[in-house]
């Protein structure tokens, strides 16, 4: 109990200038959160030049809490403008945008301020008390692992598809080949650039999910005349967005799985948020017990995915302060801060500065309350956005994309590509094709091609590796598990299909 | 229309044929240009460097993908012409509503008016270039609002530039990301710009 | 084309720009820097750039590349009189970043280091040595290759042994194929006739986990990078690929020690580099700004964390003349081993 008596202490020493960067670095951090393309690693990247003349725990501080905030702005825009401010927002705009459309934002918003609550605070705990067993954990993971749990990410793909699960797959796997562009990690060679410097950079799925989300949100909307739209007159009568005991019993079952899957894709170096947040959100759609709304504009969509992006911000603390590992960009971004402060992290570092172990959790205990705060405050004048008459909202909409486009690398090539790729989505809706596994595949692609190549050239070229490693063994298990129950269901539904076939496309 | 290719054999009523193998042509139009795709990036990668003897090499996973794409892209052309010859239609087609994503249950979009929302951004983004950022982006609010219909031109020029010069400070100032400022005569005036506000 | 405009600017209007930008943090700073160039007191220099000065950091945000870039644009800020905000550029082993500045206006610098380099005689670069000038060398740092503590007794002969009796099984975790751990692993198996099997991670984090773990048998990497290790005592170094023996690491054997020819030898650098078309009296101008740098104490205690040594900086000419020689090193060591297949 020393720890927790520390972080007492530390958060009663706080004088008022140290609260007031924790409130800045709050609503910094969500205001982040909330334009598309500024990713909260930027947002940390951004502080970084202040934090030179601070001394380490104002530095720390503020770092910790424009992350923290930074996990949950991005569902504000998610939810109520089908705009992600960060990809691991994605999975919201499926039941999170839904449950919007339907009237129910002030709701939805509530779900995700509170699972992110209980997502930074649970994982808090585990960085508080169990940060050795997951760092071991953390270390039993190969790139064999990482290659499972991908597979993993990849597959929830067929679940998030309702319609033809082949014109799913045509779109996961065009996704993932959007992303072989560039030069590739492990050999180093230039693939299907066409001798075009906008191709040779790559292509990032940030300027593939700016493109057919928020662009593409903009063209549609443009294209019906800004029309037809029921949310425009629902907000007001909403009073409670918070969920009461009651109804946070009943979906304890979202939170623990996304808070569990969060909490140990954070400490994963390599996975993160994003993956997180995408496994959380196919674990609801198989095994929640509301597994059949799922996709439909149910608050387990939400909650699954937020808790598991927030509970990954703790637990990427684990390694970096148990292993000297960074679990995330951002993390690796406080690493560098705390470097450039004399500060090395390691295996010693709680032994030797306890101090400052206490300052970093104090900073994210406050910043995870001060983040849930924000999200309540702001949930109500946020869901106002949808009061302004639509080419307003759509304009901004537009400039954000170009900043966040631009800014990602600072290229005009990144603008030309997010443009290509709102027109992309635009056809793609219009022959059919969804869009949601384009864009998991181009950020989950190369992370697979990654892994397995590594794993193969590890391991000699021997496939049976992802099965005899206990791990990847259980995770494979879960993998087979998964497909075979989708594949039931894509069986069911096309035998259900020829009599009622709008049954299941009323998302 | 589609018993007719078994009643008639192609090339016997020769308007006819003609018309339905248009339609057929376009009912796969997707699934041909995927195919398509396929075939020219599987060329691209012979040209990848093969790596040492037992290396897999850069090659084996997009070569993987691209066998992956065509088998479902083929599987659906025969899903398709199943559906057309049973004389339904096939019950993965969009029809009036879009199929797509899980929360997007929107009327599928007026061809024209989304090209004319992709064309604007792409003059945004030309104008950019070439006149700056700074000019580029008051005049695309402007002239976006105009094409979605909102004539109050007064209070869309002053949100135009007000937007432009927020924009450009938070972006150029605050964060630093280096927007163009465009070229020749419009640089000097986007720079001097940048100087009066005390970006710069 | 010469795009500068002197004397243009008023320094009334830039104080005012200063104060608000920097109220947006600084003034809940605990101890608020002084941020902003101090342009009076170079005001009588000839050809002072008037715009900001982008410095472009190729690789992401917290790594090496990226650390100098920060701390050299810090000081670079004071001596040159105008912010220079640093950009980060990352992709295809820094050539995303190279691109931007070769296609760019003359008016940015970039930290170009070994491992972008070295795609240029690959054959995979985006950017071609004459499209770049050279400004000066900022670090100069010697690579290693390390083993986990308790493992191969910690000696260069333990890990040889082990890759004689079992070779090409000893996985060595590298940046990736073609670069330069790759032809220093093919040397070493020329003079040792060790065969390792190099294991590419192209996260840093990723690399340092697969030793930690035990996934991978030895790393290549710089010594500054592994700082935290090396003074934890988890990792020890093997072999040390440096231009000047490391007082630290009396003991170890060097590359040369292994019969590698010296000139073979590369290790990492990081320098700062501008695109061709740039104005000399500029280039001078950024030059004097780097002697400024490595002259910088804040500078100098990041040097000594990164091993640093001590005849890191080179002047634009010299530095010039190091890429020079590099490319074709480089480029003869790859036909020589045929790396890159």
């Amino acid at each position: 109990m020393d720890t927790l008596a520390g972080v007492v202490q530390t958060i009663l020493s706080f004088d008022v200038t140290l609260w007031a960067l924790l409130v800045l670095g709050t609503l910094l951090g969500l205001l982040i959160g909330v334009l598309p393309g500024l990713t909260f690693v930027m947002g940390v990247l951004l502080i970084l030049p202040f934090t030179y003349g601070m001394d380490v725990d104002a530095s720390l501080i503020v770092m910790v809490t424009v992350y923290v905030a930074g996990t949950y702005g991005g569902a504000i825009t998610a939810i109520l403008l089908r705009v992600p401010g960060e990809p691991n927002h994605v999975p919201l705009l499926w039941d999170g945008y839904t449950m919007s459309r339907r009237g129910q934002g002030a709701q939805a918003l509530g779900w995700a301020a509170t699972s992110a609550l209980v997502g930074g605070l649970v994982s808090w705990l585990f960085l508080a008390f169990a940060a050795q067993p997951f760092a071991q954990i953390a270390l039993s993971f190969s790139s064999v692992e990482y290659f499972v749990i991908v597979l993993l990410g990849l597959t929830s793909v067929l679940a998030l598809s309702q319609g033809s699960v082949l014109k799913a797959f045509i779109s996961l796997i065009g996704g993932m080949l959007l992303a072989t562009v560039g030069v590739d990690s492990v050999y180093g060679e230039l693939r299907f650039d066409f001798g075009s410097p906008v191709l040779q950079s790559g292509v990032d799925w940030i300027v593939v999910m700016i493109g057919v989300y928020s662009l593409g949100e903009v063209v549609t909307r443009f294209a019906n005349r800004f029309g037809g739209d029921a949310t425009t007159q629902q907000p007001e009568r909403i009073r409670t967005v918070v969920p009461g005991p009651k109804a946070l019993w009943e979906r304890s079952g979202s939170l623990g799985r996304g808070v569990l899957i969060g909490s140990l894709m954070g400490t994963v170096p390599g996975a993160g948020a994003t993956v997180g947040s995408f496994v959380a959100y196919g674990l609801e759609r198989q095994f929640g017990k509301y597994r059949r709304d799922v996709g439909n504009g149910s608050p387990a969509g939400v909650i699954g995915p937020q808790a598991a992006s927030t509970a990954t911000v703790a637990s990427a603390f684990i390694p970096m302060l148990v292993l000297g590992i960074p679990g995330s960009a951002s993390a690796a971004v406080i690493l560098g801060a705390l470097l450039l402060h004399d500060v090395q992290p390691g295996p010693d570092i709680f032994r030797t500065q306890p101090e400052l172990i206490h300052t970093i959790l104090a900073a994210l205990l406050v910043g995870v309350v001060l983040m849930f705060v924000a999200g309540l405050l702001t949930a109500k004048p946020m869901i106002r956005i949808l009061k302004v008459p639509e080419p307003y909202v759509a304009v901004f909409i537009v400039l954000f994309s170009f900043i966040g486009a631009f800014a990602l690398r600072n290229s005009m090539a990144d603008v030309w590509l997010m443009v290509a790729f709102a027109g992309l989505g635009t056809l793609m809706n219009r022959f059919g094709f969804p869009i949601s596994p384009l864009v998991l595949g181009a950020i989950l692609g190369p992370l697979a091609e990654r892994f397995f190549l590594t794993s193969m050239i590890s391991y000699a070229n021997d496939l049976t590796v992802f099965v005899t490693r206990p791990i990847s063994g259980a995770l494979m298990g879960v993998w087979v598990l998964v497909v075979a129950l989708v594949g039931l269901q894509a069986f069911r539904r096309s035998r259900t299909a020829i009599t009622s076939r709008h049954e299941g496309d009323a998302r | 229309m589609t018993d007719s290719s078994t009643r008639h054999p192609v090339g016997l009523d020769t308007s006819h044929g003609a018309r339905h193998r248009l339609t057929t042509l376009r009912t796969f139009l997707p699934e041909i240009a995927l195919l398509v795709v396929a075939a020219v990036l599987w060329l691209q990668t012979a040209w990848f460097r093969a790596g040492q003897p037992q290396d897999l090499g850069p090659a084996f996973w997009p070569r993987l993908l691209i066998v992956l794409l065509a088998v479902c892209t083929l599987a659906r052309v025969g899903q398709k012409a199943r559906a057309l010859r049973s004389g339904g239609t096939d019950p993965d087609e969009p029809r009036s509503e879009s199929d797509s994503d899980p929360g997007n249950d929107e009327p599928a979009a007026d061809g024209r008016r989304a090209a004319i929302a992709i064309l604007s951004i792409v003059g945004y983004v030309t104008a950019a270039i070439y006149l700056g950022y700074l000019i580029a982006t008051a005049a695309f609010v402007v002239g976006f609002l105009l094409l979605s219909g909102r004539r109050r031109t007064v209070l869309n020029t002053a949100l135009g530039v007000a937007a432009a010069l927020t924009f450009s400070f938070l972006f150029l100032k605050v964060v630093y990301i280096s927007v163009p400022s465009g070229v020749g005569i419009f640089d000097t005036f986007t720079v001097g710009v940048y100087e009066l506000i005390g970006i710069y | 084309m010469n795009r500068r405009r002197t004397g243009r600017r008023s320094t009334t209007l830039h104080a005012a720009a200063v104060t608000v930008a920097g109220a947006i943090l600084a003034a809940a700073c605990a101890t608020p820097q002084t941020a902003g160039p101090d342009r009076g007191a170079e005001g009588g220099a000839p050809a002072l750039p008037d715009r900001p000065i982008t410095m472009i950091a190729a690789f992401g945000a917290g790594g090496g590349s990226d650390q100098v870039a920060r701390a050299a644009a810090q000081v670079m800020e004071r001596s040159l009189g105008v912010s220079v905000p640093v950009v980060n550029v990352p992709g295809a082993t820094g050539n995303v970043g190279l691109n931007k500045l070769v296609t760019g206006r003359p008016d940015s610098m970039a930290v170009l280091i070994q491992d972008t380099l070295a795609t240029v005689p690959l054959g995979t670069s985006q950017f071609q040595l004459d499209q770049i000038k050279a400004v000066c060398r900022l670090q100069n740092m010697p690579s290693a290759l390390l083993v986990r503590k308790d493992t191969f007794g910690g000696t260069w002969d333990g890990l040889a042994a082990a890759a004689k009796e079992r070779p090409n099984e000893v996985k060595v975790a590298t940046v990736g194929r073609g670069g330069v751990d790759d032809l220093m692993l093919a040397a070493l198996t020329e003079s040792q006739t060790t065969a390792f099997r190099a294991v590419p991670f192209a996260e840093p984090s990723e690399r340092y986990a697969a030793l930690l773990s035990g996934s991978v048998d030895a790393l290549y990497e710089q010594l500054g990078d592994v700082r935290q290790y090396l003074d934890s005592g988890d990792f020890v170094p093997v072999v040390l690929f440096a231009g000047e023996p490391i007082a630290a690491y009396q003991g170890v054997p060097s590359a040369t020690d292994l019969g590698i020819p010296a000139e073979f030898v590369l290790p990492q650098f990081r320098g700062v580099v501008v695109h061709a078309d740039t104005d000399p009296a500029l280039i001078d101008q950024l030059d004097d700004a780097c002697a400024e740098v490595v002259a910088d104490p804040t500078f100098q205690g990041f040097q000594e964390q990164v091993f640093s040594t001590s005849d890191s900086y080179l002047p634009t000419a010299e530095f010039e003349q190091f890429l020079r020689d590099q490319e074709k090193v480089m480029g003869e060591l790859l036909q020589r081993y045929n790396v890159a297949g």
